[in-house]
């Protein structure tokens, strides 16, 4: 509701902004539009007509895009989803072997590397990478395309389109996986040092097990718990899209319907999207908890 | 080989533990040696630098080259002169002019300024606002706090950028005085941000409060604010440290994203986030390197540094440290 | 003032100087190849199975060295139990880790002494053996089991399956079946009911005292000749303790290995040790057969752990207890040290430590 009041409370309402380059609009035409778009009410009934509207299933019509809210959300969604769906992927393939390396080698050479790279990731600001990745690879040596998600002007088809759109993912996904590499390194990194401190390790080391065994074997298994519950509760959230990077790299996905929708004043399109967040979350938080039984037999319930 | 016996007999503070385990972390004393050289640039530089933050400069064109004019005294109008754009680095302009003629250089150093500015004053603020309603929250309590939980659990509800944006445009509609947006900025962030110190606050000091060593002090006989400030407080502090120096990072990264979407520190003041905005024009981002390069790799190294430095500050606190 | 700096930058030096011993020592553990001729040694007793000799167990830390084991010496015979007593961190958990080389380095060292080893193949310094041989006689011919059962055993595995691991890593040509045989054999030699059933349990799910039978079973799978139990019943109850300690009894009488028993409840050794060692800061104070050491201790030390010892029947107004607190092992006096709070100290404790005086053959 909060959010409700903040967006009413941005004074370049959709209707002004449609309205004010030109010319020879009256007044009661501003009247008539401003009925149309339920902006007339006040806001507190503004939101209880909303609220009214959702329960019954109905999100509503995007200004923007002049469809239905729902489908809107649905359409742009997988966009987003099969960036971050790829990108994920690709950071656990790689933090992970580096984070276990890392805590076995700890503060050797090794170690100062990796920790170096995973702090370089985390501490770009995603735009300027973003920048530069498009100066070097897409301008100067064009090995990727600038921008878009599909080449413009070519109408490719099944697998050709799929290929495509795949060349045209590819900077973006390095952005977000140069990104998130380092913070889930780091979590790995951490957990792994734990469980080599704990009892059982010494124990599986008298049994005689070489160090390999006790490292891949017996604390690998224990350190995938934290990580498999907070990937599987992230999961969801790989559908909400990252607004600025795919503003810069103009992919539409549902990030960037967002940052538009917001310059727009799009009302029934933010509040849907917020509530499409809030779902997203609840349905994450559920993964999580039930994966952490699945993975961690001291959670079962007998 | 044997062993040499210690001669020396004094026994070694905890705190002097601390440092010797931190300085044995190369990576956190490179992340403090670049805070401090960055700090030193930045202040240096400002006391040096003879150009203003947006100071227009000028250029005349003489034989079809644009020429800068030095000469104070010409005048600025006239046939040949114009706004000296976009001028390649050149000993004048050590990092050259950007797209309306400002010196890069003078504007990366005021970037510094207020990028790191209001990074350290959110971190402040926020520092303030959660060690005071966390610590309150831990130590009495019941429906005190609940309702402080509540209402983090609120804001933590909030989307952080989207409110960001609709506050920001809110106030660049209502045409709110440029200079005071800064520190709307920085109390808008930091009401978003104090909840996470909140929580680590009121986590340690739940936990704390039950210890033994409380229940002394009482037995003591100490008054509660005593208690607090002497006791518990210091508790909290190692986590409190590492959480404000990795949080100016992050804060540093938030504002300039904000600041390159245009939401944040408006024009013309510089701000690292907005200098890097222009490479929104794929010419700029082609050929005027200097102009987006150095406020992007400033960005990074500064967060680079503080993340070295929480992160060794962390290891150095912990005293489950194997080496 | 110039005193103090160089008394400071003497101590840095020596700080030095024990780092790089550290290092040197680190690294000579961990070469790839150490030849034969490093560890193969002879025995004093043909009959013993362990001959500690001069064992000097340090750990090198921020603030100073801490020398944990600082001249150990003892022999254990084949078949026969020794107990080695002493206080909480007087060094008798690091002489049994080094026995097994699980003393985590770079910090820890063992920096003198032998531990020879009468192994099938002839007698060995595990000081200076490779770590694959070790990994061959951990938890075959040498087992350990450890003082907390509630966090000794990996959690996302069954218990079955840690038994089993360790049967299997020590036997590779049994089948699985044959495996799976051998660990519920195991399970029931420890006194589990339903085998079968707690084949296939989690630690979780198990008691304490379970789990510890779990860990002696464990231990026990691959008919070790030496087993070690550091402290097995001090974190049960004193019933589970009483059960437990029964079984070690009669696993004792069934298997025919020498134990060595760590603890600190006198009780537990007069009921089970043959032989007798005391431990105070690192060192040996007396060392003798149990009925020496119990009718006729020597050492003040001693004397005083077995008044402290409050006695059933007995009235007194006052419980025993040793005055003062154990020494901080970072600077050890090079003298006795217990002087500080012996009863009986008189001229002579303040001398450089002395050997060991001989009362009987077996009684030192």
């Amino acid at each position: 509701m909060a959010l409700y009041a903040l967006i009413r409370a941005m004074p370049s309402n959709y209707v002004k902004q449609m309205t004010s380059g030109k010319p020879g609009v009256t007044d009661q035409l501003i009247e008539q539009l401003e009925k149309n778009y339920g902006l007339d009410s006040s806001i507190p009934e503004g939101y209880v007509k909303w609220a009214g509207n959702v329960i019954k299933g109905d999100f509503g019509t995007s200004f923007v895009y002049k469809q239905p809210v729902f489908k809107v959300i649905n359409d742009k969604m997988w966009a987003s989803f099969w960036l971050s769906f790829i990108a994920l992927i690709l950071e656990l393939l790689i933090a992970i072997p580096l984070g276990i390396i890392s805590a076995t080698k700890q503060y050797s050479k090794t170690d100062y590397a990796i920790t170096t790279f995973a702090f370089l990731g985390i501490s770009l600001p995603s735009f300027f990478f973003a920048a530069l990745l498009q100066k070097f690879f897409a301008m100067d040596l064009r090995i990727f395309p600038l921008q878009g998600m599909v080449t413009a002007r070519e109408d490719y088809e099944g697998f050709r389109l799929l290929l495509d759109i795949g060349w045209h993912y590819c900077l973006p996904i390095i952005v977000f996986v140069v990104l998130g590499v380092g913070s889930l390194m780091r979590y790995t990194r951490t957990n792994m040092l734990e469980v080599l401190n704990s009892d059982f390790i010494r124990t599986a080391r008298a049994k005689g097990l070489s160090e390999h065994k006790v490292i891949y074997k017996h604390a690998f298994r224990n350190t995938l718990i934290p990580i498999v519950t907070m990937v599987g509760g992230s999961l969801p959230g790989l559908f909400s899209g990252a607004i600025i990077t795919e503003g810069i790299f103009a992919i539409d996905g549902l990030g960037y319907t967002a940052l538009q929708a917001l310059k727009f004043g799009d009302i029934p399109f933010l509040m849907g999207f917020n509530m499409f967040l809030a779902v997203l979350t609840l349905i994450g938080t559920l993964i999580s908890d039930v994966l952490y039984a699945v993975v961690d037999p001291r959670v079962r319930l007998s | 080989m044997s062993v040499q016996n210690q001669t020396t007999v004094k026994p070694i503070t905890p705190g002097q533990l601390i440092l010797k385990r931190f300085l044995r972390n190369k990576l956190a004393i490179a992340g403090f040696a670049i805070i401090v050289g960055i700090l030193l640039f930045v202040t240096v530089g400002l006391a040096v630098t003879p150009y203003g933050e947006y100071e227009i400069f000028y250029s005349e064109e003489i034989n079809d080259k644009d020429v800068e004019i030095t000469d104070p005294n010409q005048s600025v109008t006239g046939d040949n002169v114009e706004i000296y754009k976009k001028a390649k680095p050149n000993s004048r302009h050590l990092l050259g002019t950007d797209k309306d003629g400002r010196d890069v250089l003078t504007r990366l150093l005021h970037g510094g300024k207020v990028s790191l500015f209001i990074a350290f004053a959110c971190i402040l603020v926020e520092l303030a606002i959660g060690v005071t309603l966390g610590g309150i929250a831990g130590y009495y309590g019941g429906w005190v706090d609940g309702l402080i939980m509540r209402l983090v659990d609120v804001i933590n509800c909030i989307p952080s950028l989207p409110v960001m944006l609709i506050m920001s445009s809110i106030m660049i509609a209502n045409q709110f005085p440029q200079k005071y947006k800064i520190y709307a900025l920085i109390g808008i962030m930091s009401l978003l941000g104090w909840v996470g110190i909140a929580r680590i606050v009121r986590g340690q000091i739940l936990s704390l409060r039950e210890q033994e060593f409380m229940v002394a002090t009482e037995a003591v006989g100490l008054s509660t604010p005593r208690r607090i400030f002497k006791h518990l407080i210091p508790n909290v502090m190692p986590q409190l440290i590492v959480m404000a120096t990795l949080g100016v990072g992050s804060v540093i990264l938030t504002e300039s994203a904000l600041s390159y979407l245009g939401f944040g520190v408006p024009f013309p003041y510089a701000s690292w986030g907005n200098m890097v905005n222009t490479v929104n024009d794929p010419i700029i981002m082609k050929n005027n390197l200097n102009m987006w390069v150095p406020p992007g790799v400033m960005i990074l190294l500064t967060v680079m540094a503080f993340n070295f430095l929480g992160d060794g500050l962390r290891d150095a606190f912990d005293p489950k440290m194997k080496r | 003032m110039g005193d103090k700096n160089s008394i400071k930058s003497k101590g840095k030096m020596e700080q030095r100087k024990n780092i790089a011993l550290m290092k040197s020592l680190d690294k000579a553990k961990n070469r790839k190849k150490i030849p034969k001729s490093e560890y193969v040694t002879e025995m004093k007793n043909k009959d013993n199975i362990l001959e500690i000799d001069n064992l000097a167990t340090y750990f090198f830390t921020d603030s100073g060295v801490v020398k944990a084991v600082n001249g150990v010496s003892f022999d254990i015979p084949r078949g026969k139990t020794v107990a080695v007593v002493g206080e909480s961190g007087c060094g008798k958990s690091i002489t049994s880790m080094s026995i097994m080389r699980l003393i985590q380095g770079p910090s820890g060292q063992i920096v003198d002494g032998q531990i020879r080893y009468n192994s099938e193949e002839g007698p060995i310094n595990l000081v200076n053996v490779p770590i694959s041989k070790m990994q061959e006689l951990r938890g075959n011919k040498i087992s350990m089991i450890f003082q907390e059962p509630m966090t000794s055993l990996n959690p996302v595995f069954t218990v079955g399956d840690q038994i089993d691991e360790a049967i299997q890593l020590h036997n590779p040509k049994l089948t699985a079946k044959q495996i799976k045989t051998r660990s519920i054999e195991m399970l029931e030699l420890v006194g589990i009911a339903r085998p079968e059933g707690i084949y296939d349990a989690y630690p979780h799910e198990l008691s304490g005292g379970m789990r510890q039978r779990v860990m002696i079973g464990m231990a026990l799978s691959c008919e070790p000749e030496l087993i070690i139990a550091d402290e097995p019943t001090t974190a049960l109850d004193v019933t589970i303790q009483a059960q437990i300690l029964e079984l070690l009894r009669e696993i004792k009488d069934k298997v025919n290995a020498s134990i060595l028993l760590i603890t600190h409840d006198l009780g537990v050794v007069a009921e089970m040790a043959d032989y007798v060692v005391v431990m105070y800061a690192g060192r040996i104070i007396e060392k003798g057969t149990a009925i020496d050491i119990y009718k006729n201790p020597q050492h003040p030390y001693t004397i005083g752990l077995l008044n402290s010892k409050p006695a059933v029947g007995k009235v007194v107004d006052k419980l025993y207890s040793i005055p003062g607190q154990v020494p901080n092992p970072i600077n050890m006096p090079s003298h006795c040290y217990f002087k500080d709070r012996c009863e009986k100290s008189f001229e002579p404790c303040g001398a450089i430590y002395f050997k060991l005086r001989i009362f009987a053959n077996t009684f030192r």
